[in-house]
């Protein structure tokens, strides 16, 4: 079935999406936004119950083929030692995000020049200064201002607590003269348009039931649709559609009820992230695009970056703060610019995530040995207990044109539609920065007092950030967007999530992508009257 | 559990009598709090496992066909799932709770308290200066 044509088409309803949406609607155009996933109901998360701990590795965990909801599809990523991590729903993977919300470095536009691998942005910071400035206005970032990492923020609210953990870890960076400093987050420490600021709940990463974690379903999305933007939710895309003259027409969607629908528009925005975004542009075929929609630089799913996490945990004799407080807390960059002695190029973050709930104390314990069975259960328990704090490092990874999202050629959703299949390697520079990055960390818990160091490097579960799928760039041949995310064959299709992103820096993405997509918005309302030139 | 339609129950008398072995092995009482094989939590781990009862027997076959002490060094998928299964519904018993010193209720609406932290410790970041490159 047909419905009637709208001007803009957005497919996915998270982090960019709500962002974009957002900005475009003060042109008063028809925007209709097709989400496979429903609105959230903060009252069902997890931290509402008993179970909290238990439902973050059920309907609430952070991978898409252990949920099996009906929102989500299903991801063959077999063939990489990093599995991916997303939620579906109006807010995307904002609703498990941890809320870690850096800015990316002057620096991290420029990285062919710097440091001769990977690529330049054709962007840079400058470009981008403004577009942070109105993201952190509508998410509402918490931080402090005078961070010596970065060039001078304003920050809108306090930082978050620093708790005990926080305390020990950063007497442990004083003591080796290292960068340390309190996280930007997308926590509110105040109550914040409409929105509660943080108790504490310790449960960030299965959905924030106080509003206080800034998730686009509660930023931007309740502007969006006040402003007269339709978000059509349980719409899963499976195609975007070309006319006869080569341009985007629309999309065609499976419907609530499982029906066929044909969505026209003027113009259509991917917004599905790193991973949804190639799929569905891989899935559109047609004689003029063969290998996929927008895909005459065959970049279409190639470069994917993840960030290679490491974690490492030590074990204190001091009562720390167990689960409680944002899992967010402070952050160091001592090794975020490169420095060649170090055997490896680009750099990373370390970020401090404070401790577990008693159930997560306990399954880490025993499947790690350190809780016995039997008569010292609770003595092993004890131990740990309120006592475990320590970080990630979260490494810059590099894009590598063998690194890909492609079709699956068995797997599908539940409509049918092919999954995407991951190919994914270390690569040997990821490999090396992890390492050093577990060695700094074990120096580091030492200092802050731990007695016991232990880690996992990579984070087998840690695929949350997807990035590079749909690259931009001026050169058609070398990427798959321009320098503010049209298509270069596509004249009236763009992309405004992660998939953009040339280079992925050693932070998270988010406040990033957030600020892409207000600039892309920007740019196509400056270019309204030749958008399609 | 009084909910359960005994027809939906996927474990029969056997699993229960060798799962209330396990559990009594894995976390045994002590003076101070219950066992998992108590029979509340063990009416919980029973309700609980309903979802991935394959993996339960899987884990309690091991257990047949071995002891409790190969068992506990067993490092399965069936194991941890039996592992995880019982300390997320041990580690929520009102009792168990209470003698960790936490309250027994859900994280919202409450919240928690944690304390602030000494911002001073920020001085010696401050005084060492500027701390990123300058770009072409
Ligand atoms: C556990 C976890 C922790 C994280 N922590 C952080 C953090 O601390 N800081 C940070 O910066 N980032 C973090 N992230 C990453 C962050 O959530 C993402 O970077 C961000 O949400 C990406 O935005 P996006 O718009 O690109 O995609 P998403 O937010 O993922 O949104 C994509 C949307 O598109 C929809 N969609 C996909 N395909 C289709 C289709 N075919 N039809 C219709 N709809 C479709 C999806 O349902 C989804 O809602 C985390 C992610 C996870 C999972
Ligand atoms: S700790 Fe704060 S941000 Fe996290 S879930 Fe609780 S209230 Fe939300």
């Amino acid at each position: 079935m047909s419905l009637e044509p709208v001007d803009v088409l957005i497919i996915g309803a998270g982090a960019s999406g709500a962002a974009i949406a957002y900005s475009l609607a003060e042109t008063r155009m028809q925007i209709v936004a097709l989400e496979q996933g429903g609105w959230m109901n903060p009252l069902t998360y997890p931290s509402t119950g008993r179970d909290w701990e238990a439902r973050a590795w059920g309907d609430m965990s952070i991978n898409p083929n252990r949920r099996g909801l009906a929102s989500d599809y299903p991801v063959n990523d077999g063939n990489s030692p990093i599995s991916v991590a997303n939620f579906n729903a109006v807010g995307g993977s904002t609703i498990l995000y941890a809320g870690h919300y850096p800015r990316f470095h002057p620096s991290d536009f420029r990285v062919r020049s710097l440091d001769g691998v990977g690529d330049d942005w054709p962007i840079d910071y400058a470009t981008l200064e403004p577009y942070y400035e109105e993201n952190d206005r509508i998410t509402g970032v918490s931080g402090l201002t005078g961070d010596p990492a970065y060039p001078p923020k304003e920050v809108p609210m306090p930082p978050v607590p620093l708790g005990r953990a926080g305390t020990a870890l950063a007497k442990g960076f004083n003591q080796l003269d290292w960068h340390w400093w309190p996280s930007d987050t997308a926590v509110a420490t105040q109550d914040y348009d409409g929105r509660a600021q943080c108790i504490n709940l310790g449960a960030c990463l299965s959905g924030c039931a106080q509003g206080a974690k800034a998730t686009s379903d509660i930023t931007y999305w309740p502007h969006a649709v006040r402003a007269g933007v339709e978000v059509r939710t349980h719409a899963r895309v499976r195609e975007i559609t070309l006319d006869d003259a080569g341009m985007a027409n629309g999309a065609i969607y499976y419907d609530e009820h499982g029906e066929e629908q044909f969505q026209p528009a003027h113009v259509v925005i991917m917004a599905c992230n790193g991973v949804g975004t190639p799929r569905i542009l891989l899935n559109s075929k047609s004689e003029r695009f063969p290998d996929g929609l927008a895909n005459s630089s065959g970049l279409v799913g190639k470069n994917l970056m993840f960030h290679p996490y490491s974690m490492i945990r030590g074990i204190f004799e001091q009562e720390l703060d167990g689960s409680k407080g944002p899992s967010v807390c402070i952050q160091s960059q001592e090794f975020y610019e490169t420095d060649r002695s170090r055997g490896f190029l680009r750099g990373f973050t370390y970020e401090i995530n404070r401790g577990n709930g008693p159930v997560t104390t306990a399954l880490h314990g025993m499947l790690s040995g350190r809780i016995p069975w039997g008569a010292g259960h609770h003595e092993g328990f004890a131990k740990l207990q309120n006592r475990v704090t320590g970080m990630v490092g979260i490494c810059e990874d590099l894009p590598e044109e063998h690194n890909t999202v492609t079709l699956d050629n068995d797997l599908t959703d539940a409509h049918g539609i092919a999954a995407p299949k991951i190919d994914y390697t270390l690569s040997d520079n990821s490999l090396k920065m992890l390492e050093f990055s577990v060695e700094r960390a074990t120096e580091v818990l030492r200092a802050a007092g731990a007695v016991d160091v232990y880690h996992e490097s990579p984070i087998a579960v840690g695929g949350w950030h997807l990035m590079g799928t749909a690259r931009m760039g001026t050169d058609p041949r070398r990427s798959v967007v321009n320098e503010w995310g049209r298509s270069h064959d596509v004249k009236n299709l763009f992309v405004v999530d992660g998939s953009i992103f040339v280079t992925s820096a050693g932070v998270n993405p988010t406040r990033t992508i957030q600020a892409l997509a207000l600039y892309v918005a920007d740019k196509m309302k400056q270019n309204l009257a030749n958008l399609f030139d | 559990m009084s909910d359960l339609i005994s027809s939906d129950d996927p474990f029969d008398a056997g699993d229960k009598q060798a799962l209330q072995a396990v559990l009594a092995y894995m976390i045994p009482a002590d003076e101070e709090r219950p066992g998992a094989d108590d029979p509340l939590i063990m009416a919980d781990i029973l309700t609980t496992a309903r979802s991935s009862a394959d993996l339960v027997k899987a884990a309690l076959a091991i257990y047949r066909s071995t002891d409790l002490v190969t068992l506990s060094q067993t490092r399965t998928p069936e194991v941890n799932a039996l592992v995880s299964l019982a300390v997320q519904c041990y580690y929520r018993d009102d009792r168990v709770m209470a003698s960790l010193e936490m309250e027994p209720r859900a994280p919202h609406p409450q919240g928690y308290e944690i304390p602030e932290g000494d911002w001073q410790l920020l001085e010696p970041v401050r005084q060492r200066g500027r701390h990123y490159r300058d770009v072409p």
